[in-house]
């Protein structure tokens, strides 16, 4: 997986794909997000190809420290194979799911 | 239910062209998974693979036979189904689905099969952090690391059958929680790779007491 973040802390952009291997990755990602001071911290998917269980737990885990620290957590533009497994763990339930 | 693809199995003719792949990289395997290769093998269970071996299709089949370690490193599922689509068409459904399942089936061999982790220590941060410790302290040990992990495919016109097996000693399919336990509001735990197999596969069998998963899609 890559990925960038877009001018601050909170907002961050994946592409290619998150697996179970991404770990290392992932977790500079979440201190990263952590560290922002922003009330929304959005996760931007839409160039993200794949995701497997493993990636979709990181995610889940990236809400839960997001709670912790009173803030939203925000997905954007999941498609393709991502869409369709947001959509199958009902993850418009769990998470704000924007298009 | 046994279908008549598993009947075709299990009277096909052996016969089988056999490359081998160095472990290291998805690039590499991608190349030594083109045809005519009917099985890849890993470097290094060349020598051990014997035990592995069973009467194949004369064609319609690809097997992969790899290392715990390889399996961990490396993504391997959609250079496999890259590979089974070099040989029949795929259309891009069953080609997402069969890379989604395969992606699982080959993770639960690793860690729940291979390495007999529970998935539970990976729900949060600092757990997840551990279960990774864990994993390289594992494969430090010869014999966790290069324990096998053996995939097969074998087709005809009609359906896709992709097998997955693991070294371990297997699992109590009991112990899986339900799609409706793992769907509840909020709920981070294991049973999410179980609740994607079911889903992306047109069916779907835990054979062998848990270490063959065998996954299947119409064409």
């Amino acid at each position: 997986m890559r990925f960038e973040f877009n001018g601050n802390d909170a907002n961050v952009s994946f592409s290619g794909d998150l697996t179970f291997a991404d770990h290392m990755m992932f977790r500079e990602i979440a201190d990263r997000l952590r560290a922002s001071t922003d009330k929304t911290i959005v996760i931007d998917v839409a160039n993200l190809d794949f995701i497997d269980s493993a990636g979709l737990g990181m995610l889940l885990i990236a809400r839960e420290e997001a709670r912790k620290l009173n803030r939203t957590l925000v997905l954007r533009g999941a498609k393709g194979q991502v869409g369709r497994m947001f959509g199958l763990t009902k993850f418009d339930t769990l998470f704000s799911v924007e298009a | 239910m046994t279908s008549t693809l598993d009947a075709e199995m299990a009277t096909a003719e052996v016969e089988s062209t056999t490359a081998c792949w160095n472990g290291l990289a998805e690039a590499s395997l991608a190349l030594s998974l083109l045809p005519p290769a009917t099985v890849c093998v890993e470097q290094d269970l060349i020598d051990s693979c014997k035990r592995w071996s069973r009467p194949r299709p004369v064609c319609r089949h690809l097997g992969l036979v790899l290392t715990t370690r390889s399996a961990y490193r490396c993504m391997v599922a959609r250079p496999f189904v890259d590979a089974i689509a070099e040989r029949i068409d795929l259309s891009d459904d069953v080609r997402e689905r069969a890379h989604t399942a395969l992606q699982e089936a080959v993770m639960n061999a690793v860690l729940h099969g291979n390495l007999e982790l529970d998935s539970a220590l990976r729900d949060d941060l600092a757990g997840m952090d551990k279960t990774h410790d864990t994993i390289e302290q594992l494969l430090l040990k010869p014999q966790v690391a290069l324990s096998a992990i053996r995939i097969d495919a074998i087709w005809n016109a009609a359906e896709l059958l992709i097998m997955v097996r693991d070294s371990g000693s297997g699992f109590d399919k009991k112990l899986v929680p339900a799609s409706e336990e793992w769907s509840a509001a909020g709920h981070i735990g294991s049973g999410r790779g179980f609740l994607i197999l079911e889903a992306f596969c047109d069916r779907l069998a835990l054979l062998r007491g848990g270490t063959l998963i065998r996954l299947g899609f119409h064409l």
